[in-house]
């Protein structure tokens, strides 16, 4: 019921393909998706394994709602140990990738080892195969999606795939699926490429059933209907609708988190997207949906023509994925451009060779702040002058980055290496050596309290503290909503469905669908339950693996330097008040580890 | 007003009474009480509990923005 | 009165609801596979399209279909098969220039669009109405409405 009831073990050492009953004891306890990933990881890996080594695992992983008529019904995670912050990676990814893996028969792949050549995984209905991959090792996203179907015959397959990126080893590649969908964050990628495995491509002609058939479809009705009335501007606007919410509060990170306000915003804004230019041209064409949304907040957009990006490359003026507000954040404010086609391209590049848009941008940034410091100088940027504001130099690094040519391969490290080798440590605004999203940690104190404690780094999409950060700019009462927040969020994260439902549904709207779907009961209490409890087994992998209280931490700039300007003008982050009392509503030790009293309580011992 | 909130508006301009708080502008203005992330007079923070409470001088500038959602 | 599905492409997100419901409806279960009717993506999902059989009037996959297992519902206007005198021979498949009357492996029949007895389930799916289930013979009313008051705009002082 809900799951297939099996996983694919993929040896690529030996060239093994393997299925596998999926463990419903551990599909029980963690839900699917990233709790089951986890899982999974803990118990086929050494937590010290070297990321990039044939001992590292990979995940791709469905939720028991993927595939199902719920709404968002489209998501799945890829895990692993994430060769950015040697930490437990886990990234979640919509489109249409992961339903298709339910319909071919498998919940989970779990691809272990290294190939000796680079090959693709092939699932055809009941046809499962490593294929040699030496004719598209070397080509984009887009190029390889299109070469797998026309030489499958098959435009239905669905393609998760990585691009040059991936197979040179950028820090922070990304799995890019369905065009312009991506398990974005924390180099899961770049393993990929490390295993020389360059795509999945999966046709599903199975079905997922539910255990409750009609109470399933009356409840996931009731649940559209819910969902309908609160999307915000999501539909219309996209996830970019609120960058003029941030440049007005003063959280907006601008020119490497120097400061938190952009006079640039409403250039890029999602306003800007809807503005017809003199030419009558119009950055955003229409809205996208990922599998089952009824949402639909993706962006399709188009560049002018005449930019300067592209008025030379006509392969880019089709259209495809526009601003969404991280892209818009990383390709913006923190590297100072205000201009929306350059950004879009940036947007564009990221996809075509699979690299994380945000990693990207505050590295960019970081290389730009010591630049105009005159640490490095057009000698080590191939004769780019790296100043905040230059638009060009934001499109020739992030092509050069996705292509890995020239000052592509410093910025491909990661800020946290490049300024370690620059002699700056300083300027790497990164948890755990991944860098932050478009939420100032002095404007948001909850939000930088889920930073610093994010099991992946620095992440933004782990936690949920924005109204409590909005109402109070002080670290008064931020661990609990923090915490609790977080283990939601990692419930959620698990279910298939997409966390922008979070506005609209709560624990009992989510188990209400999961208990028509899935065996066993599924209350509101048992998902938060197992959210802690996934929580917990990733602070353990991030524990075995080395990591330790003092990685739970902000850089110097966030904690020392006052925000210039805005609502939360002369603050700075409060973790030295918020992190004891987080730790402690966590049921860890002072040095940040989970009790006996804790593990036993949630089943991990 | 910032994000998705100017699609609540049905008002170019209106007139506020004297004495008008907070809420009763947000009321004017159209927006549903549980679509407004926060509201800033004069670039200050008004906090949820404050807004009922804060009253509008002649000149001042409110920003109501939408709540963030992550992403 | 007949109906037929009106699709309206610029309101389609490629969400792929109408594929769930229609698999649902037909097979108990969500497969898209073999959804009756299918969502295209165009230029990145620039354009998405859901298509399926349009019950043509004088229709190629009954005139093929050596059996007669494909006959009229006069009340729907609906093209239906019949299981029990399909031979899944395929003559339908080749004959039909629109490509929406598809082979079944598993049941070893043809699968088309049959207008769900009257109740279109990718209709009734759809969050955005690029799916309507409207009259025949007025589909085209909904863009000729858009058109007059463009019209009214533009003319009118």
């Amino acid at each position: 019921m809900s799951w297939q009831g099996k996983i694919l073990r993929i040896n690529l050492t030996s060239g093994e393909l393997t299925p596998e009953p999926l463990n419903m004891e551990w599909a029980n306890d963690y839900i699917g998706e990233r709790g089951l990933a986890t899982k999974y990881l803990w118990e086929n890996m050494d937590p010290k394994a070297d990321a990039m080594s044939p001992d590292n695992a990979l995940i791709f992983a469905t939720g028991p709602l993927t595939g199902t008529n719920a709404s968002t019904s489209g998501r799945y995670a890829v895990v692993t140990k994430g060769p950015l912050t040697g930490a437990i990676a886990c990234s979640n990814s919509g489109g249409k990738f992961g339903a298709e893996l339910k319909y071919a028969g498998f919940d989970l792949l779990l691809i272990e080892g290294r190939s000796e050549k680079p090959v693709y995984l092939l699932i055809e209905g009941d046809e499962i195969s490593l294929v040699s991959a030496d004719k598209i090792w070397g080509k984009t996203v887009w190029e390889t999606d299109a070469w797998i179907k026309k030489q499958h015959h098959n435009p239905m397959l669905k393609i998760a795939t990585i691009g040059v990126a991936g197979e040179r080893g950028v820090r922070y590649a990304a799995v890019v699926n369905d065009l312009h969908r991506a398990a974005g964050r924390s180099g899961v990628g770049t393993v990929m490429g490390s295993k020389n495995l360059k795509a999945i491509a999966i046709r599903g002609t199975g079905g997922v059933r539910v255990k409750d058939p009609k109470r399933f479809m009356e409840v996931t009705d009731e649940m559209k209907n819910l969902l309908a009335k609160s999307t915000g501007g999501l539909t219309k606007y996209g996830t970019n609708a609120m960058m003029d919410t941030m440049q007005e509060f003063g959280g907006l990170p601008t020119n490497n988190f120097q400061q938190v306000q952009f006079d640039g915003a409403d250039k890029i804004d999602a306003k800007a997207m809807l503005k017809t230019d003199e030419t009558g041209h119009t950055n955003l064409l229409t809205n996208k949906a990922c599998f089952g949304c009824t949402i639909a907040c993706g962006r399709i957009a188009h560049i002018r023509e005449d930019h300067f990006t592209i008025q030379n490359r006509k392969e880019y003026w089709h259209a495809s994925g526009g601003l969404e507000y991280e892209t818009a954040f990383a390709f913006g404010p923190v590297v100072g451009v205000d201009d929306i086609d350059a950004c879009t391209f940036a947007g564009y590049l990221m996809n075509e060779h699979g690299v994380d848009p945000i990693s990207f941008g505050v590295t960019l940034a970081a290389a730009m702040e010591l630049y105009e410091m005159g640490v490095i100088t057009t000698d080590d940027t191939d004769g780019v002058e790296l100043n905040f504001g230059n638009a060009e130099a934001l499109t020739i690094m992030a092509e050069k980055t996705g292509k890995q040519e020239g000052f592509g391969e410093i910025l491909g490290m990661g800020s946290r290496r490049m300024c370690e080798k620059y002699g700056h440590p300083e300027l790497s605004m990164t948890v755990k050596g991944q860098e932050f999203a478009g939420y100032d940690s002095r404007a948001l104190q909850g939000m930088g309290l889920g930073y610093a404690t994010g099991n992946r780094g620095a992440c933004h999409l782990k936690h949920d503290t924005f109204d409590v950060d909005m109402d109070d700019q002080t670290g008064e009462g931020k661990a609990e909503p923090c915490k609790s927040s977080q283990d939601w969020t990692a419930a959620v994260d698990s279910s298939g469905l997409c966390m922008f439902t979070m506005g609209a549904w709560g624990a009992p709207e989510f188990a209400a669908q999961l208990d028509a779907d899935s065996e066993g009961d599924w209350t509101a209490e048992r998902l938060i339950q197992s959210g802690e409890r996934i929580w917990n087994l990733e602070r353990m992998f991030n524990l075995a693996a080395g990591l330790t209280r003092a990685d739970d931490t902000l850089p110097e700039r966030l904690l020392k330097d006052p925000a210039p300007s805005g609502t939360a003008k002369g603050r700075v982050n409060e973790l030295d008040r918020m992190l004891p009392e987080y730790y402690d509503l966590r049921g860890w030790n002072e040095a940040g580890e989970p009790t006996e009293d804790t593990l036993g309580r949630l089943g991990l011992i | 007003m910032t994000g998705h909130l100017i699609d609540f508006c049905s008002v170019d301009a209106a007139e506020l009474p004297e004495g008008a708080s907070v809420d009763d502008a947000i009321g004017l203005l159209g927006i549903p009480l549980d679509q407004v992330g926060l509201v800033s007079v004069d670039g200050q923070a008004v906090s949820r509990a404050k807004r009922a409470g804060t009253v509008l001088a002649d000149g001042s500038e409110m920003v109501v923005m939408a709540p963030l959602t992550g992403g | 009165m007949h109906r037929m599905l009106h699709i309206e492409p610029s309101l389609c997100t490629g969400c792929l609801q109408c594929e769930m419901a229609c698999s649902f409806e037909h097979e108990g279960e969500f497969n898209p596979a073999r959804s009756r009717i299918r969502v295209f993506e165009f230029e990145h999902g620039r354009t998405s399209v859901p298509y399926t059989c349009t019950q043509c009037v004088e229709a190629w996959c009954m005139k093929a279909c050596p059996t007669a297992a494909i006959s009229v519902d006069t009340q729907l206007g609906a093209k239906l098969v019949s299981p029990e005198a399909c031979v899944g021979c395929k003559a339908c498949v080749t004959a039909c220039p629109f490509g929406t009357i598809e082979f079944n492996p598993a049941s070893g029949k043809v699968d088309k669009c049959d207008f769900c007895g009257g109740d279109p389930k990718c209709a009734s799916a759809c969050p955005t109405d690029a799916i309507t289930y409207v009259d025949a013979g007025a589909s085209g009313v909904g863009r000729m409405q858009a058109s007059a008051q463009q019209a009214a705009q533009g003319g009118a002082s």
